[in-house]
């Protein structure tokens, strides 16, 4: 007399294929794990690129009131070329938030502490088809308008830094 | 399965017949002579000692199989692992907070350095400078924020104190013995605290309950065991302060009734004041002589000479932002 297909004294008995449902079970578990930490790995990686974007977009901020550093570039452009040294970015221009700006350091006064925040939103890539949203990575230093000319009350128009040889 | 175990035949004897509700194995374990009560004294009389020791090997004999079944041991070693493994991952969280925040200890400590040697040291000639307590609670302020953002679940927990010193002999590459504690206010102090091309040193403790860091439990009176980071930067005024203004004199001619002088200047790189005045005499009291509106970047001199008598001297100020500083004497001396 043959058992039912799942009649409790058939079944630890009968274990043929069990391996390949298993296999079936966890194979998208382990493809999930893998990309998973792939993508971590990138979004690590992309933090510390934006850290290091930030750290040298950092005089920008705390030299603002010396004009030279204000007419030699922009702090988004040293964020920017930072990220984009950074191949797992795979974006070319990300979106972007810097705080604070321009007009929020003209208001400031020497000394004054600055909360510089950096934000890029990346879009995930190797979890794409589960996560589709773009994911934000922070960046936050806390530092401090710097001495000036202006803070000595000099005039702001002179060139910095100057020749050496040139002076008496 | 159920059996029927009929121990004793004799119908004289008042034979009880026990069933067993139990498999094979349980009759092996229990015999058949313990299930069944007989008559004191009889032939298949057991004494009420055996029905004890059939308990007690009953007892045994489940204990043993309770021991040697196996089914339900996953669950239980998973019962097991799990506390232990959250507590390494918990505990590997917090070890990782710690070591944000001893990195972010040792950025704040160069922060506040790099805060000293931009407004300790004013310039010579400018009394415009930030005070000293202005100075300070910016300083703390900066630190304060700065290390606000690494807290992570430690709360308000943290706490933090900054130390000031002033390193007295700037060759001795020694820290013990080498080293004058300052308050805040003395360091900023415009006149006794830090000097151009003066070396200092900050020091910075921060101390966090560690039951808190490391089991999330709160901090209460009892708990003053803490976790504590500290760390020094080392720093110097810089040696020509933005702002130095330089001035001097020489005697080109003497006479008796006097002589002449010629008063140069120079700038700062990054300076240079809205007008320059030299005055013979008090400029309070005195119009001046000579006077450059807009002077050259690279600093100059009197185009003429001035004349002055022997012994009186001529004051060069300079103006700027609405301010004047004196910023040089010249006294005509004859040899």
């Amino acid at each position: 007399m043959s058992l039912a297909p799942f009649h409790p004294k058939r079944t630890p008995t009968r274990r043929r294929g069990a391996a390949l449902v298993e296999y079936v079970v966890v194979l998208p578990l382990v493809v999930l794990l893998f990309f998973g930490a792939l993508e971590v790995f990138r979004l690590i990686s992309i933090k510390q690129s934006l850290r290091s974007g930030v750290k040298q977009a950092m005089p920008y901020f705390n030299h603002w009131k010396d004009y030279a550093y204000q007419g030699r570039g922009s702090w988004e452009n040293k964020v920017r070329h930072e990220l984009g040294r950074n191949p797992l970015l795979m974006d070319a221009n990300p979106p972007l938030s810097i705080s604070p700006n321009a007009a929020t350091l003209n208001g400031m006064a020497d000394g004054e502490v600055i909360e510089i925040t950096v934000e890029v939103l990346v879009p995930a890539k190797f979890v794409y088809p589960l996560y589709s949203e773009p994911i934000p990575i922070r960046e936050r230093v806390v530092t401090f308008i710097d001495s000036s000319p202006e803070y000595f009350e000099l005039n702001v128009a002179t060139p910095f830094p100057r020749d050496p040889a040139a002076l008496p | 399965m159920t059996r029927v175990s009929t121990v004793n035949q004799e119908p004289s004897h008042k034979a009880r017949v026990v069933t067993l509700s139990a498999c094979e194995g349980s009759l092996e374990h229990n015999g058949a002579g313990d299930a069944v009560e007989t008559a004191p004294n009889g032939p298949g009389y057991k004494r009420p000692w055996g029905r004890v020791k059939g308990a007690y090997r009953r007892l045994r004999g489940g204990a043993r199989r309770w021991l040697r079944d196996e089914m339900g041991a996953e669950v239980v070693e998973l019962a097991l692992v799990i506390p232990l493994l959250v507590g390494i991952v918990w505990t590997s969280f917090e070890f990782w907070q710690l070591m944000s925040l001893r990195a972010a200890v040792r950025t704040t400590t160069a922060q506040a350095a790099r805060f000293v040697t931009a407004y300790a040291a004013p310039p010579d000639t400018l009394d415009d400078a930030m005070p000293a307590d202005e100075a300070c609670w910016r300083l703390q302020e900066l630190v304060d924020r700065s290390l606000r953002f690494q807290r992570g679940n430690m709360g308000d927990a943290l706490n933090w104190e900054i130390h000031f010193f002033k390193i007295i002999d700037p060759n001795n590459a020694h820290w013990e013995g080498n080293v004058q504690e300052v308050t805040c206010s003395e360091l900023f102090n415009r006149a006794s605290g830090l000097q151009a091309n003066d070396q200092f040193g900050v020091k910075l403790n921060v101390s966090v309950p560690w039951l808190e860091v490391l089991f999330g439990l709160t901090t209460t009176s009892t708990n003053q065991r803490t976790v504590s980071f500290s760390d020094t930067a080392v720093g110097s005024t810089p040696g020509m302060p933005y702002g130095d203004v330089r001035a001097s004199g020489r005697t080109l001619s003497c006479g008796p009734s006097g002589g002449r002088v010629e008063v140069c200047w120079s700038f700062d790189a990054s300076f240079v004041p809205n007008l320059v005045e030299v005055y013979r005499g008090d400029p309070e009291t005195t119009a001046p002589v000579y006077v450059v509106n807009n002077p050259s970047q690279y600093g100059g001199c009197s185009a003429g000479t001035i004349t002055i008598p022997v012994g009186a001297s001529t004051m060069t100020v300079i103006a700027y932002g609405g301010d004047r500083e004196l910023i040089d004497s010249v006294v005509l001396t004859c040899p």
